[in-house]
């Protein structure tokens, strides 16, 4: 038994069978174009890349940002996951995407780039409902990725009330 | 070469082949203490350590750059099904750079636990304490003054005081805190006395080399005994090989790179026993966040300064014992639920709330059996986890348990940590919890304690080390000198813990092997 569970543990998270299904095929729409990286990639192909900035646009829809460069942040931070982590991030980007696999678990036929922001918040909210774990992982996953890419960054503190470490007090004096 | 001092790995030009008399691995809480006590007893001692060696000249209070910085997978690391957050610590002292300093000596309930079901022998509260005190001279740990307390403490202090529960201050390892709240990002005034500026700076005072951005890939052995270690160095970030290896050959090899790394190289090694990686423990916990009228501030003094062990012993339910912890932008940002508009109102609450946990004991029913450590493909370990239906009760009882005690120190609203977002307005209703789900990925639920995985005891057939002083049952140079020693959770904050046992097991190393 727990050799089993170590087996199937060691082919990755989201296995990889399921995620055939769908693929990429009908990936590119406009949001693919729309949103595309504007340096080197660590982890992300282009593809996962985009779906991982429409991805950022709905989940942070409720603050000013620029989705690209959230994108850019969380593709710096997987770099620090495991090689098979960092797989199964790509693959998540790509099922989340999938019409098909939108149309025979949500009815949603329409890949998740050419959806509106908040047609994206809807099918990401479905997906952190969903009964079947491997959704759930991939919500968490993306909501704790774009929210640290965005309140990592001090110029955003002052819109949640947080006025920044006590740098100057703690490190301007003497030890 | 010289083999003392602080190495950067990642600056090496050339591969490294040495041999020396005792190699370290890890600079945790457990390796730390070991090297330093070796050294003393004249040994040559080498650590090596996967992380980076930063100091205080680099800690600027900055989840960027502390996460990436200080902790494992850049704190991204989780369980298997992404369902458990585990903060552990990445660096040259390992987790006890990070960690929010709380002390507790292990409880005698928790010895005596495995004492009678984990054949657990010469390891109760007489035997442990001259450790402890040892290191807690060294480490100045302290209890708390009561006035010291921040804002976040003192509502969880006060309304478990209003509330008739036990509730008190904690002790922490700090030398001339100045209560900034960042120990969780580095102390920026070396003021917590981690690893890192006491007992790794006092070995590498005696002659040790401390070898950083190394990796250890496996453990070479023969007839039960390890000839040799190999490695690889990382780069600046500790993300790719430098392309240079490492192979050490010693008399003796200690194994202090944690409840996940350790069982992690026992596994590279081909030395899976069908022990190692088992019974991993993690105190999960979820999170309550409390809003009130005045701010709280989270963020700053002194993080975790009270706890209460009210409901530690719940008899044939699974325990927990409520602490504070810290609340910093992105920390915050990963536990409010929600997405859009609705998470962003959540962390406009920030100066506002007040964010408790409670960490479960598990562990110490036969139907917690807790993870098991498996090693990817690629080298890298998982733990997989499950929460079972028993430590989710526990989980919904700390939430509720939590919740009265924020409102009876005036909150003004509660909520859990679930995908959908539960808030309690009134004391009233915080029956309503019972309607949720408190499984994986339902609602968050984290750690900062990763226990067992290699667990002691007598048997050899149902433990990896000895107990008299943690050497491997099947590998006669071979010890492991961690937090993955323990056959359960401790119940407590698992530091001081670690240090007491490592210092007992590593003064009978050097006396039974006599001085270098």
């Amino acid at each position: 038994m727990q050799t089993d569970r170590r087996c199937f543990l060691t082919r990755g998270l989201l296995g990889g069978a399921v995620l055939a299904v769908g693929g990429a095929s009908l990936a590119s729409w406009n949001g693919e174009a729309r949103f595309k990286p504007t340096g080197p990639l660590e982890v992300l192909d282009t593809f996962a890349f985009s779906v991982a900035a429409a991805a950022a646009e709905a989940i942070l829809a409720g603050v000013a940002c620029d989705p690209v460069v959230m994108a850019h942040r969380m593709d710096q931070s997987l770099a620090y996951a495991a090689p098979e982590q960092q797989a199964e991030i790509r693959d998540l980007t790509r099922a989340l995407n999938s019409p098909l696999l939108g149309l025979m678990l949500d009815g949603r036929p329409r890949p998740f780039l050419s959806l509106s922001v908040e047609g994206r918040a809807a099918a990401l909210q479905s997906w952190g409902e969903s009964r079947i774990v491997l959704r759930r992982s991939g919500y968490q996953a993306l909501r704790k990725l774009a929210g640290a890419a965005y309140y990592s960054d001090p110029s955003t503190w002052a819109g949640i009330g947080y006025a920044g470490p006590p740098l100057t007090a703690l490190k301007g004096v003497g030890r | 070469m010289t083999l003392s001092g602080f190495i950067n790995g990642s600056e090496l030009p050339q591969d490294l082949n040495v041999t020396v008399g005792v190699c370290v691995i890890g600079s945790g809480a457990g390796g730390a203490v070991a090297a330093h006590t070796l050294a003393a007893a004249g040994h040559q001692v080498l650590v090596v350590e996967e992380g980076g060696h930063y100091t205080s000249q680099h800690f600027n209070m900055q989840e960027s750059e502390a996460y990436p910085q200080l902790y494992q997978e850049s704190a991204g690391r989780t369980t298997a099904d992404l369902g458990v957050s585990i903060l552990q610590g990445r660096a040259v002292g390992g987790t006890t750079v990070v960690n929010y300093t709380t002390c507790f000596r292990t409880p005698v309930e928790t010895l005596d636990h495995w004492r009678i079901h984990h054949a657990v022998r010469g390891l109760d509260h007489q035997a442990l304490t001259p450790h402890w005190r040892a290191v807690e001279e060294r480490l100045h740990v302290e209890k708390v003054p009561a006035d010291q307390m921040n804002r976040n403490n003192r509502v969880l202090y006060e309304g478990c005081e209003a509330l008739g529960w036990q509730v008190e201050t904690t002790h922490r390892n700090v030398k001339h805190c100045r209560q900034s709240g960042y120990c969780g990002l580095g102390c920026p005034v070396d003021a917590k006395q981690s690893m890192l500026v006491t007992y790794l700076p006092d070995a590498v005072a005696l002659g040790a080399g401390v070898l950083s951005r190394c990796r250890v890939d496996r453990l070479i052995h023969q007839a039960g005994e390890i000839t040799a270690l190999e490695g690889t160095l990382l780069d600046v970030n500790g993300i790719k090989p430098t392309g240079r290896s490492v192979r050490i050959k010693a008399q003796k090899f200690i194994l202090s790179a944690g409840a996940i790394g350790s069982p992690a190289v026992l596994l590279r090694s081909g030395m899976d026993d069908g022990v190692v990686g088992t019974r991993t423990f993690l105190h999960p916990v979820v999170v309550s966040v409390a809003r009130y009228q005045a701010p709280v501030l989270a963020c700053y003094g002194a993080p975790q300064s009270c706890a209460s062990h009210q409901f530690a012993d719940r008899g044939d339910k699974t325990g927990f014992v409520m602490e504070a912890v810290p609340v910093h932008p992105v920390l915050m940002a990963s536990a409010m639920p929600g997405l859009g508009r609705d998470h962003a109102l959540g962390m406009q609450a920030f100066a506002n709330v007040a964010v408790h946990v409670a960490l479960t004991k598990d562990g110490f029913f036969p139907d917690e059996t807790g993870g098991t450590v498996v090693v990817r493909p690629s080298g890298h370990p998982v733990l997989d986890y499950a929460i079972p239906p028993r430590i989710q009760e526990a989980l919904r009882e700390s939430q509720k348990r939590m919740a009265q005690a924020v409102f009876a120190s005036g909150a003004l609203e509660v909520h859990t940590c679930h995908t959908r977002a539960h808030v309690t307005r009134n004391p009233r209703d915080i029956a309503g919890v019972d309607a949720l789900s408190f499984k994986p990925l339902d609602v968050g639920i984290s750690t900062a304690h990763v226990m067992g995985g290699c667990r002691m005891g007598e048997d050899p057939d149902d433990a990896v080390v000895r107990c008299e002083d943690l050497r491997a049952h099947r590998f006669k140079n071979l010890h492991v000198v961690d937090g993955s020693v323990f056959p359960t959770s401790l119940g407590v904050n698992p530091q001081l813990s670690i240090y007491g046992l490592a210092h007992l097991a590593a003064s009978r190393m050097a006396s039974s092997w006599g001085r270098a």
